[in-house]
């Protein structure tokens, strides 16, 4: 019988109890008669329904296996997953995030399998190709882009424009821009119509990725690679880096995504944009369901005109602690979510997935969307999320980025601090 | 007192059952002991023993620095920005609180329960303590909420007062850590009220109304008789809300996750991002080890104060 379960990891309150935090063991799994797939998506997510289809599939296959569902949150697998994987009682297939900072961790430390033979006789390396498998892979050191593949992505998501098209015809526009400088002219003229052409945030991650989708814009495969993979001693305060941060500085001083950026998070710029107060919304594909249930006009997605690259990546990958007792269950049931049938159900239900059939998707918007991104998969043009290569990145852009949006830093301060954090951390 | 014989005419009373032995008395103490040996002790020291460490957790190789961690904490910038805060914190949650919990606890204890009766000075009381009870998380999503930039309640009541520039209270890192103190004094207030208005149950009534015949007025009440008679509960609130604040975590998690621009980082949080984020298992241990020396530096500095003014009342 399938028991799902919500379940919320309590290792976190070991730190607020003090003491010794990684003395901890336990975690999420069941005895040895249980195969116990542990993830984290939210129930309304895309990748989560999917998975209960490959949750049906699976049992069908396998009725005299006891299988247990358990679901915890992102934030509890990244702060976790170690504490879970040096425990006596692991699951048997785990969903981890992305990243040198995460999964490359988990795979250099020894928690997790190397995959890549099953991956070679499964032939998913036929599918997942490029840049959309280079972070499933990870080197002795955990840095990702080369070695044993650790893990099996099923989804991708890539940062884009949402546009309101009401908003748009209202104030004389009747398709999205073609070219950055077109956009930037449909930006000033909104703001000679007295409106903020983007709703953005800095309290979450939205100016962060619009950064980065800027620099990926002027960037080329090698500049990116080389940072994300610490190829090489990439120079942040000078190319692509350069002048994406200055052109992002030159968008947030004309207030192309307005002001008091750092207070607002993710869902008060969803909720503006739904509410109709901006005309666009740059943001990632995640939110796509969130606007197809709520927004009350016509809307559509572009991603950044004539960019080189498009911030995006496969992720949310699947794989097999070194501790699983059932590591054939295990690759039998990443096998069923790479099927078509849960692929196209991660389609249909508005995600992306990374072996869909987007000619099967019935809804114009969500196959446009997946166009969009088997455009930049042909042309391996994913550049990843700028957090990956550095344990603490995410908090050190963040913090940078709302020192821009708050003027009391400029792109060359932000860039300097950048290469030394970015330096360090990379040579600890 | 000296000994004396019992007269040998009375009877022989029933002998008394013999006084314990003060050692039997540890007994009482040993469950305690032990669940704070096994629940304090040993994870701290386990924790000092990580401190000594370069780990980043798991099954990673762990590397003897000896004091490294502990020389690299003591140059870092955030750290010490983070038991700057810290400073501000015990302000929101010991200071600020007590105060007005102490006026609060004496009107509604002298003023409200004489003219309104117990009833409605138990159920105000209730009142400031609600949000006590309120799990911090709820706690803090309904003041994210308050406090959104855009069209938090606060800003749409300041609005619509005609207020034209409005503060970005968790956005900018001028304001963020005074908009965290707001939250913390709103969520503190309801222990000192409970606290010391059951300590003000104590206080012979007597003394007020001599007091009041002798012309005095509330203040002056308030002054002479409350403070001086529960002076001890006062040390003990103060004791208690001060070590919170400097273990304070939870609100700043939610609130603002150390941002904006590191300005509102605190001491637990700093360990713990350290520690599960970071994956530098050997710093935060080392950060949490420093943590606890200064709140057992702090609360053993409070306790010595609280005992000496204790029996320099006596």
């Amino acid at each position: 019988m399938t028991r799902t379960r919500l379940r919320v990891a309590g290792a976190a309150v070991a730190v607020l109890a003090g003491g010794a935090l990684a003395a901890c063991g336990g975690g999420s799994g069941g005895d040895d008669s249980t195969f116990t797939i542990l993830q984290y998506e939210t129930t309304s997510t895309a990748q989560y329904k999917g998975w209960q289809l490959a949750l049906e599939m699976f049992q069908e296959a396998h009725p005299d296996v006891d299988v247990e569902f358990a679901s915890t949150s992102f934030d509890s697998i990244r702060s976790n997953a170690k504490i879970l994987l040096t425990g006596d009682d692991v699951p048997d297939v785990m969903q981890f995030n992305t990243g040198n900072a995460d999964g490359g961790q988990l795979a250099a430390q020894g928690l997790l399998d190397p995959l890549t033979d099953v991956v070679e006789e499964n032939g998913w390396d036929d599918t997942i190709t490029g840049s959309v498998a280079a972070l499933a892979k990870y080197d002795e050191n955990g840095h990702a882009g080369s070695g044993d593949w650790y893990g099996v992505p099923n989804i991708a998501s890539f940062f884009t424009f949402y546009y309101n098209a009401d908003l748009l015809a209202e104030h004389g526009f009747d398709a999205p821009p073609q070219t950055m400088a077109e956009l930037e002219d449909m930006f000033d003229a909104f703001l000679a119509d007295g409106v903020t052409p983007v709703s953005s945030n800095a309290g979450e991650h939205a100016v962060l990725q619009t950064w980065w989708q800027l620099v990926s814009g002027d960037a080329d495969r090698q500049e990116i690679d080389d940072f994300i993979f610490l190829q090489g001693e990439p120079d942040v305060t000078s190319g692509a880096f350069a002048s994406g941060t200055e052109r992002l500085q030159e968008w947030i001083e004309k207030g192309y995504l307005g002001t008091q950026l750092a207070g607002i998070k993710a869902d008060e710029m969803e909720r503006a944009f739904i509410a109709g107060e901006f005309p666009f919304m740059a943001n990632g594909t995640w939110s796509f369901s969130r606007v197809a249930e709520e927004a009350d006009f016509e809307w559509g997605t572009f991603t950044f005109p004539g960019a080189a690259l498009n911030a995006g990546a496969s992720g949310h990958l699947w794989g097999v602690p070194a501790s699983s007792q059932h590591k054939d269950l295990a690759y039998d049931w990443i096998a069923t979510t790479l099927s078509p049938e849960v692929q196209n159900e991660i389609a249909a239900q508005g995600g992306i997935p990374v072996a869909g059939d987007t000619a099967a998707i019935e809804d114009p918007r969500m196959r446009d969307m997946n166009e969009q991104f088997d455009a930049i998969k042909a042309a391996d043009a994913l550049s990843f999320y700028p957090d990956y290569p550095v344990p603490g990145l995410l908090d050190f852009q963040m913090s940078g980025l709302q020192g821009m949006t708050n003027g009391s830093t400029d792109a060359a301060g932000f860039l300097a601090g950048l290469q030394d954090f970015y330096d360090s951390g990379k040579d600890s | 007192m000296t000994a004396t014989t019992p007269p040998r005419a009375r009877p022989r009373p029933a002998p008394a059952p013999r006084p314990r032995r003060p050692v039997s008395y540890w007994a009482y103490l040993l469950p305690m002991g032990v669940g704070f040996g096994l629940v304090v002790l040993v994870p701290f020291a386990v924790n000092v023993w990580y401190s000594l460490f370069s780990w980043k957790g798991g099954a990673a190789p762990r590397t003897w620095v000896g004091l490294e961690n502990y020389r690299e904490l003591m140059q870092d910038d955030v750290f010490w920005r983070s038991f700057g805060n810290t400073l501000y914190l015990i302000g929101a949650v010991a200071v600020v609180p007590t105060v007005i919990g102490l006026v609060l606890a004496a009107l509604l204890f002298d003023h409200i329960g004489r003219s309104f009766g117990a009833r409605a000075a138990s159920v105000l009381r209730a009142a400031y303590y609600l949000p006590q009870i309120l799990p911090i998380a709820v706690a803090g999503v309904l003041w994210s909420w308050i406090l959104e930039t855009r069209d938090g309640a606060l800003n749409s009541v300041l609005r619509s007062l005609g207020v034209t520039t409005l503060p970005d209270w968790l956005g900018d890192p001028g304001i963020a850590l005074w908009s965290i103190m707001l939250m913390l004094v709103w969520l503190q207030i309801g222990y000192p009220v409970v606290v010391l208005m059951s300590a003000l149950q104590r206080v012979d009534p007597e003394l007020y109304e001599a007091a009041e015949l002798d012309g005095a007025g509330w203040w002056r009440r308030f002054r002479a008789i409350t403070v001086p008679h529960i002076r001890t509960d006062i040390y003990v609130v103060v004791l208690t809300a001060t070590i919170g604040a400097m273990k304070l975590f939870a609100p700043v998690l939610i609130l603002t996750r150390g941002g904006p621009e590191s300005s509102t980082y605190v001491p637990s949080f700093f360990s713990y991002r350290n520690f599960f984020e970071l994956s530098r298992v050997g710093y935060g241990a080392a950060s949490a080890t420093v943590l606890a020396v200064v709140i057992g530096l702090v609360a053993g500095g409070l306790i010595f104060w609280q005992a000496r003014s204790v029996e320099a009342d006596r």
